[in-house]
């Protein structure tokens, strides 16, 4: 027998757990838009916390499509997502409970300081500790100082840092950034990496991108999607270890020809060096070290029956 | 969710443009005392609550509309969508968002109230009810703030354009206050209730159950729209008609609930019980006399229940002995207020059945029995319900009512009205009625309070000759008015009685009396019964005579009438001039025809100046009458707008309004009392006027028939014309 104060404190640790872990089911979710456009195309995928995924491909290629999907901003035209278990639209209130997301596009209250924004989105998420919280999420964007300005004064970048900010609120379980760097310095950049793979140790981060560097040493996984389709699924050495072969370094001579895909040119002492990559290198190329660029372009240029 | 409305209420609190909201609606009512009056009406509540709280209410209903649209655009306007989308569900937030926009408004309301206490507290004196002030805010100004923000929303949901939902709001208030299709109708006023003036001395009970049914009705479809609108609502990046079937599938309760709300709303506009169903045509309408040759009334014996003050319900039993001189059976017609019901009749002891003939008429709607061929009958009526009043005008006549300040039963809606003839002059009529503790009634018989009962007072009332009365009771005071000649009884609100002794009024009014019955010619009424002069509701909109009772309206009485100097030279004498209003007004009506400035009007000023110059002298009724007469008269000549009437049609219409209404005041009073007083000395001086007034008073005029008078009447009676009394 178990006491009932006993009981509670027993539900009250499950319940933590329950809130900690967390799995998404992508279910063959197709999304075919009001105008026809077709998004997303049999999508199936699953992630559980903790993890730091990237969602690599070109503009277009369906990341934002996905990711307003998972945040129930869109409904699937096809298919199911579930939360844990439940499909999303039956838990949809306890999802944005747990959710932190930034949209590719948004505006902000102009005329509120960011403190002011950011106590407003607290209470929208019922954050019960928000003075700490937003003190919190202030130093981790490096706003500390920006507090007390308006928003409509702020820089391109310091109001993405500002959406950044509000995702994190409340330590959500659940993070989706789409194309969170977009618009920031180098170090800023870098900055922010580090603060994605340090909340990725408890839960889900999800983060788009078609700049590769920014997922290329933290995500423990990445998912290259192209056209609405899945290409890849796997860690970054997987894609590498994919390309090994498949990419190759030559002179620029004019009468280079064959079916591969030049990546990079490089002007070097001698002249233009062309770093491509193909099914087949062809015989003047000299094959390298695929790095996860490469990798990533072999398998968006080369399509998915190649590469898998 | 609670947690969610705080937000919204405290940074709507926080917002200058609520404020702004707020003070819109609680500055216009002081455009609402003189400058954009609504209501034209004089009673002291009409222009000191009525006005200023309709002005508040209709700006007050578009300043919330307006901050609606502003807060729901608000959103889109910062593309902040999809940030507060993935925190909370967007219809919540946008649901929580309309209802701390109405309790703001809510506190407007509890703003203007404590504001406006103290003057209007201050300015309507001994006529102020702490009811009715706290109606008009909260039940005329309040609903409708929070109306124009559930409307915008409606409009913002559907639209999702901040523009046209605030075009599409105005519009539709705009149409159902001044459109020719719905303004008359009291249903069709969501924003401001149907509000044609108050009174100051008897209640606003009518105005206010019609309101608050209104309120009700729209609180029904409003709720019904919004439920509906809020399926619109764009989610999921779907379109509207996305968004609306996706809402009808996972919202359906609240689909079934909008359609609830909206059938409901419906029912209770159709079934509403205030109104009668007399056609828009009534004035075509061929009107059937019911009244039987052979059947006649030998008594008249009606219980009635007139003490439900919340309801205004009325019940109650007749028992008419009736004589059928045919030797054949008879249908015995009645008439009665449409919002009665006939429950059972018995005639000779036996159930017979009723039949409602079910065409409304003015108030009034016939129904049947069977009379069996015996000559002498007996029947007997259960009957209640209550009370209806004509729909002329969207029902502005709220006089017929049951209230706790009021009673008012006109002869069809004590009981049903038998279509017989009296058999004589003594044939008994004897009704026992139970009204609200408190009240004294007047009506054409003779009241004797009998018992006191839990439900009120019940007063027995005793006529002859008669198939019906009417009961007019409030806080009646009696004064009796002597040196008619025969017995005249004056009765006024309880309200005014420290304000007449202290004018020292009765005497003024006797005096009045005096001099008409003395100079014109004895007020004729019915033989051996006392006349009552009655003051009465505002409701009533003028005076009227019928009988031996004579009501003059409660705007006698007001401060501000008692100081018209138009009338008389002191409050005392504007009380003679409105009971000189008994000989010219309702004994005999002034009017013409082609000359708008003749009405009883200036006769009454004549006949007041008259008297006080044989109370107080010549010199007394010269600097008191004749001078400010000729001076009003020589400053309207020489007012600009007289000389040039062009430059008239140019003002702006609410000055030209007023400028005119100032002339023809001045011509109506002053100017045409001037003339008869031209008049008098061509005819030959007081004496010989005296004489036509007299024998026109007796005798009406020959033009439009005995009860009017016009001027060709009185200028023929003269032996004048136009020009020698200087009116062309
Ligand atoms: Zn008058």
């Amino acid at each position: 027998m178990t006491s009932p104060q006993k009981r509670g404190i027993l539900s009250l640790q499950k319940n933590k757990e329950r809130m900690l872990m967390m799995q998404i089911e992508i279910d063959h979710v197709n999304m075919t838009y009001p105008n026809g456009r077709r998004a997303l195309e049999d999508v199936s995928l699953t992630m559980d916390s903790p993890s730091l995924v990237g969602l690599l491909g070109p503009n277009g290629a369906g990341k934002s499509t996905l990711m307003k999907l998972l945040v129930a901003g869109l409904l699937p035209t096809g298919g199911e997502i579930r939360v844990d278990g439940t499909p999303l639209l039956q838990c949809e209130r306890n999802l944005k409970a747990r959710l932190g997301y930034l949209p590719q596009t948004f505006g902000l209250y102009d005329e509120l300081t960011v403190w002011q924004f950011l106590d407003y989105m607290s209470a929208l998420k019922g954050i019960q500790n928000s003075r700490e919280a937003i003190a919190s999420v202030l130093r981790a964007t490096n706003l500390e100082e920006r507090r007390k300005v308006k928003i409509r004064t702020l820089s391109g970048g310091q109001r993405q840092r500002v959406g950044v900010a509000q995702a994190l609120l409340g330590t959500p379980q659940l993070l989706i950034f789409d194309e969170p760097t977009v618009g920031l310095d180098p170090e800023e950049r870098i900055h922010f990496r580090n603060l994605f793979s340090q909340a990725a140790q408890d839960r889900i981060v999800l983060l788009s991108t078609h700049i590769i560097e920014d997922v290329q040493s933290v995500c423990s996984r990445l998912i290259v999607i192209n056209e609405g389709r899945i290409l890849f699924t796997g860690t970054p050495s997987r894609l590498i270890q994919m390309a090994q072969g498949h990419v190759g370094v030559f002179e620029e001579t004019g009468n280079a020809a064959g079916e591969f895909q030049i990546t990079a040119r490089v002007n070097t002492a001698r002249g233009v060096s062309c770093r491509a990559v193909a099914k087949v290198l062809p015989s003047f190329a000299q094959p390298v070290e695929p790095n996860l660029e490469d990798a990533y372009l072999y398998l968006i240029h080369m399509g998915p029956q190649e590469a898998l | 969710m609670r947690r969610l409305f705080r937000l919204e209420l405290r940074r709507l609190l926080q917002s200058p443009l609520t404020w702004l909201a707020a003070a819109v609606t609680l500055v216009l009512p002081l455009a609402g005392y003189s400058l954009f009056p609504l209501l034209s009406w004089t009673t002291m509540t009409t222009i000191y609550l009525a006005n200023p709280i309709s002005l508040g209410t209709l700006g007050g209903t578009l300043a919330f509309a307006a901050l609606t649209l502003y807060e729901l655009s608000r959103v889109r306007r910062f593309r902040m969508e999809a940030l507060t989308d993935s925190a909370v569900s967007t219809l919540a937030l946008t649901v929580l968002r309309v209802l701390s926009i109405i309790a703001c408004s809510l506190l407007t309301a509890v703003l203007g109230f404590a504001l406006y206490g103290p003057y209007t507290v201050w300015k309507l004196d001994l006529v102020f009810s702490l009811g009715d002030y706290a109606l008009c805010w909260f039940l005329v100004l309040f609903p409708a703030l929070a109306f124009g923000g559930i409307a915008a929303a409606v409009c913002d949901f559907i639209f999702q354009r901040a523009d046209v939902s605030f075009l599409a709001v105005t519009v539709f208030l705009l149409a159902c206050k001044v459109g020719n299709l719905w303004a008359e109708n009291p249903w069709w006023q969501w924003s401001l209730i149907k509000f044609p003036a108050m009174s100051d001395d008897f209640g606003n009970t009518l105005l206010f159950r019609i309101g608050a049914y209104s309120r009700l009705i729209w609180l029904c479809l409003f709720g019904g729209l919004f439920l509906l609108a809020m399926l619109c609502l764009r989610r999921y990046g779907k379109r509207l008609c996305g968004s609306f079937l996706l809402g009808l599938r996972r919202l359906w309760p609240c689909a079934l609930a909008a359609v609830c709300l909206l059938c409901g709303g419906g029912l209770l506009w159709r079934n509403q019980p205030f109104l009668d169903h007399t056609p828009a045509d009534w004035m075509s309408v061929e009107e059937v006399d019911y009244t039987s040759e052979v059947l006649h009334i030998t008594s008249t014996v009606i219980t009635a229940d007139a003490s439900d003050t919340l309801l205004g319900n009325v019940s109650g039993s007749a028992v008419y002995q009736i004589e059928n001189w045919s030797g054949e059976t008879q249908r015995l017609y009645f008439e009665m207020n449409p919002g009665y019901t006939i429950y059972s009749v018995k005639v000779n002891g036996q159930p017979a059945e009723a039949m409602d003939h079910g065409k409304d008429y003015i108030a009034g709607r016939y129904w049947s029995c069977e009379l069996p061929a015996d000559r002498e009958n007996t029947v007997e009526l259960a009957y209640g319900g209550m009370p209806q009043i004509w729909n002329v005008n969207g029902g502005a006549f709220y006089d017929t009512v049951v209230s706790r300040r009021y009673v008012d039963l006109n002869t069809k809606s004590i009981a049903p009205k038998p279509q017989a003839e009296i058999l004589s002059e003594d044939t008994p009529y004897s009704l026992e009625i139970t009204l609200p503790a408190g009240m004294t009634p007047v009506s054409e018989g003779t009241a004797e309070a009998v018992s006191t009962t839990d439900r009120g007072r019940v007063w027995s009332i005793q006529d002859t000759g008669r198939s019906a009365l009417s009961v007019y009771a409030a806080d009646f005071v009696k004064a009796d008015l002597e040196g008619g000649g025969i017995p005249i009884e004056f009765y006024f609100s309880e309200k005014h009685r420290e304000q007449l002794e202290s004018l020292n009024a009765v005497s003024s009014m006797e005096a009045a009396v005096a001099y008409c019955t003395e100079h014109y010619g004895p007020r004729t009424f019915e033989q051996g019964k006392p006349f009552k002069i009655l003051q009465l509701t505002e409701f009533q909109f003028g005076g009227f005579a019928s009988g031996n009772i004579s009501a003059t309206m409660e705007e006698s009485f007001t401060v501000e009438n008692l100081q018209d100097k138009e009338k008389g030279a002191s409050g005392a004498e504007v009380l003679a001039h409105e009971i000189i209003h008994q000989w010219w007004g309702l004994g005999v009506m002034l009017t013409d025809l082609e000359d708008p400035y003749w009405t009883s009007e200036g006769l009454t000023t004549y006949s007041t100046y008259r008297l006080m110059e044989e109370r107080y002298g010549e010199d007394y009724a010269r600097t008191h009458y004749l001078e400010p007469w000729e001076a009003a008269v020589e400053d309207s000549r020489n007012n600009f707008y007289v000389r040039h009437p062009e430059y008239l049609d140019r003002l702006p219409e609410r000055y030209r309004g007023d400028i005119q209404s100032t002339i023809q005041g001045v011509n109506q009073y002053s100017g045409t009392a001037l003339m008869i007083k031209r008049a008098e000395d061509l005819v030959g001086g007081r004496e010989a006027m005296d004489e036509i007034l007299s024998r026109l008073y007796r005798e009406g005029g020959t033009e439009l028939g005995p009860a009017y008078v016009t001027l060709n009447d009185f200028l023929n009676a003269c032996g004048l014309t136009k020009e020698a009394v200087g009116r062309v």
